[in-house]
């Protein structure tokens, strides 16, 4: 064994001929070094730009429903739908060729009342539905709610109700709602052409008026919760301007 | 001896103010550190393939981070910690996708031509043979200390390890060379 001890051959080299480098590999060191160059010069404009992406991104994503706070969300009001995409967004659900749409307003911020017509032509009634389209996760879902039915009338018996009066013909049904701010959604229908309003009586006397839809049997309107029984019906010729 | 400190020295201040090196200061560093560096490469690899990768890949990353040389550490201790980075990185990862440049690719017919060429003329020590047996953190300790000079402060400093650790690696590091060596004298 060479030297005198082993330290002494480590300081030398490992082979007994160096490990030189080779022209090839400067060229390949020289040409790396190079493209690195090039790659640290592209980094200098490429780094404000992404970081400018990464701003952006980050608004964007803070700005998405699901990371809005509760509150922040409550106070961004859902855009009304136009019937057309009401009635597809409720088909989806329900599918009924026959379903027209009869009136729809915002509730909250988050749901559209929605009342409907739906012809079924084999039992011979016509289904009056309401229901909301509820904001969840960004699109709308139909939920139904409740429903009135009238039976089909021939053109004899609809002259025969209105001499002697159709008060009898009177529908109407309470629907229940969340988020309806304590109120009660009740629906009806009156046939009676002359009939504008509905007039609903609680036990204390105190009268609340449903509009009716014009060109349409159904009235609908909110009443304060309380027991169903406390009501009563009335039809009305006065005319209701507003809600 | 004093001269040729002080051209030392002048080399050292003079890295350490380039933030970039041109291919003639590329060729002169390369020229200058390459044996150590691959013998330092070889000692932690223990493959003469990846120790050429290595030591490439160190002198790369060394020269595209001249901005980062401040001269605190000498150039060669610079670069010995720059191929122990790319070495362990190198180690640890069980497959190597190294990416060459087309105009890099070797013709393998060539490579293992020049390559039998050099092995076949040349020797691979003894005691080198011995001391490439020892586990890594054992043979990494001894050649920085017999080989590269390098204090057991600076160990480990170099290293992130206490200084009593470097001891007791060199240590029995040191005990199992001098078994051997006696084993075969």
């Amino acid at each position: 064994m060479p030297g005198t001890n082993f330290e002494d051959s480590l300081r030398r080299e490992p082979y007994t001929e160096p490990r030189r480098v080779t022209v090839q590999q400067v060229e390949q060191i020289k040409e790396r070094v190079a493209q690195g160059e090039r790659k640290k010069n592209h980094f200098k404009w490429l780094i404000p730009v992404l970081l400018s992406l990464t701003v952006l991104i980050g608004v964007s994503w803070f700005n998405l429903p699901f990371m809005q706070s509760p509150k922040a969300a409550e106070s961004k009001a859902i855009t009304m739908p136009s019937e057309e995409r009401t009635l597809r967004i409720i088909n989806k659900f329900d599918p009924d060729k026959t379903r027209s749409i009869i009136h729809q307003e915002l509730l909250d911020n988050r749901q559209i009342l929605v009342l409907t017509k739906v012809i079924k032509s084999d039992e011979k009634t016509t289904v009056w539905e309401a229901g909301v389209l509820n904001e969840e996760e960004g699109s709308l879902k139909w939920l139904k709610k409740g429903e009135v039915t009238t039976p089909f009338i021939s053109r004899e018996q609809y002259e025969k109700l209105t001499e002697k009066g159709v008060t009898d013909t009177l529908t109407h049904a309470f629907v229940p709602l969340t988020n309806a701010n304590g109120r009660t959604l009740v629906i009806g229908t009156s046939i009676d052409p002359h009939t504008n309003s509905i007039d609903i009586t609680d036990s204390n006397n105190n009268v609340y008026k449903a509009r009716k839809i014009q060109a349409s049997l159904l009235w609908y309107t909110f009443l304060p919760e309380k027991q169903q029984s406390q009501y009563r019906y009335e039809p009305s010729e006065e005319v209701v301007t507003g809600k | 001896m004093k001269t040729a400190e002080t051209a030392k020295a002048a080399q050292e201040n003079y890295l350490a103010t380039l933030v970039s090196a041109g291919p003639m200061e590329i060729e002169l560093i390369v020229a200058k550190y390459w044996t150590d560096i691959w013998n330092y490469a070889f000692v932690l690899t223990k493959k003469h393939d990846l120790a050429d990768d290595v030591a490439q890949d160190t002198f790369v990353q060394a020269l595209l981070g001249l901005d980062k040389f401040r001269g605190q550490a000498s150039v060669k201790t610079w670069l010995l910690k720059i191929c122990h980075n790319v070495a362990m990185n190198q180690l640890k990862s069980a497959f190597f996708r190294k990416i060459f440049p087309v105009a890099s690719v070797r013709h393998s017919g060539q490579s293992a031509s020049a390559e039998s060429v050099f092995f076949a003329k040349t020797k691979l020590d003894a005691v080198w043979e011995n001391m490439l047996e020892l586990p890594l953190k054992h043979r990494e300790v001894i050649i920085l200390e017999i080989k590269y000079e390098l204090s057991i402060a600076d160990i480990a400093d170099f290293l992130g390890i206490a200084e009593g650790t470097v001891k007791s690696r060199l240590h029995r590091a040191k005990a199992q060379m001098r078994k051997k060596w006696k084993e075969e004298e």
